[in-house]
C-alpha cells in the first residue's frame, strides 16, 4: 500500500536528515506501530506519507500512485490523518457539520453526503452525538468524530499522528477500541504512530524509527524482547514484558510472551493448574 | 509552606443560567514538604482547584490557607508576592516560552516580580544545572530547543523565583519515556533537595504511586477520597465506579490474589523485582 524507495528528508539544509535513506513498506489492510522518541523522524515520515511534505531524494508511492507535486492532492484523499490535538481539528458548528466538511471540497453530491456522514458517525459511534457542537464532547469523542470526518473521504490508509497523547486512559482506551472496531468490519490501512508500547502492541506490526531510519520491525512480541536495546533510544516496553523479563530470569517461562495483563494472567493460570 | 482548604465551594458565573459548581465543601490539608498528587477525570475540578492555589481564583465561600496567605471571598492585595511563593508549571508550558533567548525567558518572573535581576542572573547556572540543562542554551532561542529540553527551560523560569510550592499539571504530558521519567526524577529531586511542596495533577497512576506520597481523588467537584496512595489504590472498585483506573502492577497483584491465590504486597518494587517476587510465589505453591 506504500512504499518507501531510499526517501530522505531534510527540514533545512544546514541540519541533518529527519528522514535518512529509508526503505520500507506497509501492506494493505497491515495495522502499523510507528514508534521512536522525540525527534526520531516518526511525525515527518507521517507527514511524507500523504505529501503534506514531498521527500528531499528518493520515492513514495501510496496505492501505486507515486507522491509529486502532480499527484499528492490525490494521494491525500487516499490517505487521512488524525493529528494530536482534537481542539485543532475542528471547523464545523455541529457533530454532523464537521463530518461533512471534508467532503465539500470533493464535489460530493448532497445525497451521498448524508449517506456518507450517517455511515463515518454510526462507524465510530458517535451517531447519537450529530447535532451537537463539537466542543462540548470529551478529548477521546472529539477524536472519534476527527476519525469519523476521515472515514467520510473513505480513504485506503488512516495515520493516527500521536492521537492518543492529549487523551486521558479512558480517552485512550477509546480510541483503541474505536480502532479495533473498523478494523472488523472495513478494509483499512492504519498507522498508528506513538512513543507507547503498550498502546503499540494492538498492532500486527511494530516499526522502530531512530535518527531517520528505520530501527528495527517485527510483531509486537518480537520487538519487545529487545528491552536494553529499545531503553537505550529512548523507549519503554510495556510494564508488563517488564515484568515478564523478571519472572522469565526467575525460572517462569511461558509459551508466549504476554502483551497485556490478560495474556498474562491466563498463562499463569494454565501453568500453575499444571504445577 | 502549609496548604489548607476549609469548606471551600467554587460556582462558575453564580446567580446566572450558566451556574456551575465547580468544588463543593473541599476541606484537605497539604502538609509542608508533601508530595501530593491529585487525581480524577477530565472535569473533576482538579484545574479549578489548582487555580485557587496561586489565587487566579478566590472561593465562593470558605477559605483557603497557604503559609500566612489567606485567600477568602475578599479581594487580597498581596496576590503578588503569593504567586512569587507559589509556582505553577501548567500543561504544555512550551507553548508560553516567547522570549528571544532562553536567558530572557527565565528571567522574565524575576522581572515581572520586582526582583533582583542581576542577582537571578547570579543564580541561572545553578537553575539550569537542577532542572539538567547544558549553560550554553542560555543565548538560544527557546524554539530551537527539542520539547522536553523547552519544558526544562518553563520550569527554570519557576524556580528561579524561589517558590516554596511548585505545582505541575500533567509535567510529562507528550513526551517520550526517557522525557517522562528525566522529569518525574527532577520533580523527585527539587522535593527532596530543596524540601520544595510538590503539587503535582496527573492521569498517570504509575506515577503517583511510585513518587507522591499523598493522593487525593476528586469527582464532580468534590473530594471523595483521600490518603498514601497504595491505600488509595486499594479500592480499585470505588475508582472504577468514578472513570479511574489503578496503577497496572496493583491491578496485576489484585488479579494474581483472586485468581491465583499467590500472596504478592506491592512495596515499590520495579517491574523486574517484581516479576521476581511473581515467581517465587508460584514457584511456593500458590495456597488457593
Amino acid at each position: 500500500m506504500i512504499v518507501f524507495n531510499k526517501v530522505s528528508y531534510s527540514y533545512d539544509k544546514n541540519s541533518g536528515n529527519a528522514v535518512d535513506e529509508l526503505s520500507m513498506s506497509i501492506e494493505q489492510n497491515e495495522w502499523i506501530a510507528l514508534i521512536g522518541h522525540n525527534g526520531s523522524g516518526k511525525s515527518t515520515l507521517a507527514k511524507l506519507m500523504n505529501g503534506l511534505l514531498l521527500p528531499t531524494s528518493g520515492t513514495i508511492s501510496v496505492d501505486g500512485l507515486s507522491l509529486s507535486e502532480d499527484t499528492y492532492w490525490e494521494i491525500r484523499k487516499k490517505v487521512g490523518m488524525v493529528f494530536q490535538n482534537p481542539e485543532n481539528q475542528f471547523v464545523g458548528t455541529t457533530v454532523m457539520d464537521d463530518v461533512a466538511f471534508g467532503l465539500e471540497n470533493l464535489g460530493v453530491t448532497r445525497e451521498e453526503m448524508v449517506k456518507r456522514v450517517s455511515a463515518a458517525l454510526k462507524e465510530v459511534d458517535m451517531y447519537s452525538f450529530k447535532d451537537q457542537a463539537p466542543n462540548r464532547l470529551s478529548g477521546g469523542q472529539k477524536q472519534r468524530v476527527a476519525i469519523a470526518g476521515i472515514l467520510a473521504i473513505m480513504p485506503e490508509v488512516i495515520i493516527f499522528d500521536e492521537a492518543s497523547t492529549m487523551l486521558d486512559p479512558n480517552g485512550k482506551q477509546e480510541l483503541l477500541e474505536t480502532i479495533k472496531g473498523l478494523r472488523k468490519t472495513k478494509k483499512m490501512t492504519i498507522v498508528y504512530i506513538t512513543h507507547d508500547l503498550s498502546e503499540a502492541a494492538y498492532a500486527d506490526r511494530i516499526i522502530v524509527m531512530n535518527e531517520g531510519r528505520q530501527w528495527m520491525s517485527g510483531k509486537p512480541r518480537e520487538v519487545f524482547q529487545y528491552q536494553n536495546e529499545l531503553s537505550e533510544i529512548g523507549l519503554e516496553i510495556p510494564l508488563i514484558s517488564s515484568i515478564y523479563a523478571g519472572m522469565n530470569e526467575h525460572g517462569v517461562k511461558l509459551e508466549k510472551e504476554p502483551l497485556h495483563m490478560k495474556e498474562l494472567v491466563d498463562q499463569l493460570w494454565k501453568l500453575s493448574s499444571k504445577m | 509552606m502549609e496548604i489548607v482548604f476549609e469548606n471551600v465551594d467554587f460556582i462558575y458565573q453564580p446567580n446566572s443560567p450558566f451556574s456551575h459548581q465547580a468544588l463543593k465543601d473541599i476541606s484537605l490539608t497539604i502538609k509542608d514538604g508533601d508530595y501530593a498528587a491529585f487525581i480524577g477525570h477530565t472535569g473533576s475540578g482538579k484545574s479549578t482547584l489548582l487555580q485557587h492555589l496561586n489565587g487566579i481564583l478566590r472561593p465562593t465561600s470558605g477559605t483557603v490557607r497557604i503559609g500566612d496567605f489567606e485567600l477568602t471571598t475578599k479581594k487580597n492585595n498581596e496576590i503578588k508576592s503569593l504567586r512569587r511563593k507559589v509556582g505553577v508549571v501548567f500543561q504544555y508550558p512550551e507553548h508560553q516560552l516567547f522570549e528571544e533567548t532562553v536567558e530572557k525567558d527565565i528571567l522574565f518572573g524575576p522581572k515581572n516580580f520586582g526582583m533582583d535581576v542581576e542577582e537571578a542572573k547570579h543564580n541561572l547556572p545553578t537553575i539550569l544545572e537542577e532542572v539538567g540543562l547544558p549553560t550554553d542554551v542560555l543565548q538560544r532561542s527557546p524554539f530551537e530547543l527539542s520539547g522536553g529540553q523547552m519544558r526544562r527551560v518553563a520550569i527554570a523560569g519557576v524556580l528561579i523565583t524561589e517558590p516554596n510550592v511548585l505545582i505541575l499539571d500533567e509535567p510529562t504530558a507528550g513526551l517520550d519515556p526517557r522525557g517522562r521519567k528525566q522529569i518525574m526524577s527532577l520533580i523527585d529531586s527539587l522535593h527532596k533537595k530543596k524540601r520544595m511542596t510538590i503539587i503535582l495533577v496527573t492521569h498517570h497512576m504509575e506515577d503517583v504511586l511510585r513518587h507522591a506520597n499523598q493522593a487525593f481523588v476528586l469527582n464532580k467537584g468534590e473530594l471523595v477520597m483521600q490518603g498514601e496512595p497504595v491505600e488509595v489504590f486499594q479500592e480499585e472498585e470505588r475508582l472504577r465506579k468514578i472513570g479511574l483506573g489503578i496503577p497496572e502492577e496493583l491491578q496485576l497483584i489484585n488479579q494474581l490474589k483472586q485468581t491465583l491465590g499467590l500472596p504478592i504486597t506491592y512495596l515499590h518494587q520495579s517491574p523486574s523485582e517484581l516479576g521476581k517476587d511473581i515467581a517465587k510465589a508460584l514457584h511456593a505453591g500458590g495456597n488457593r
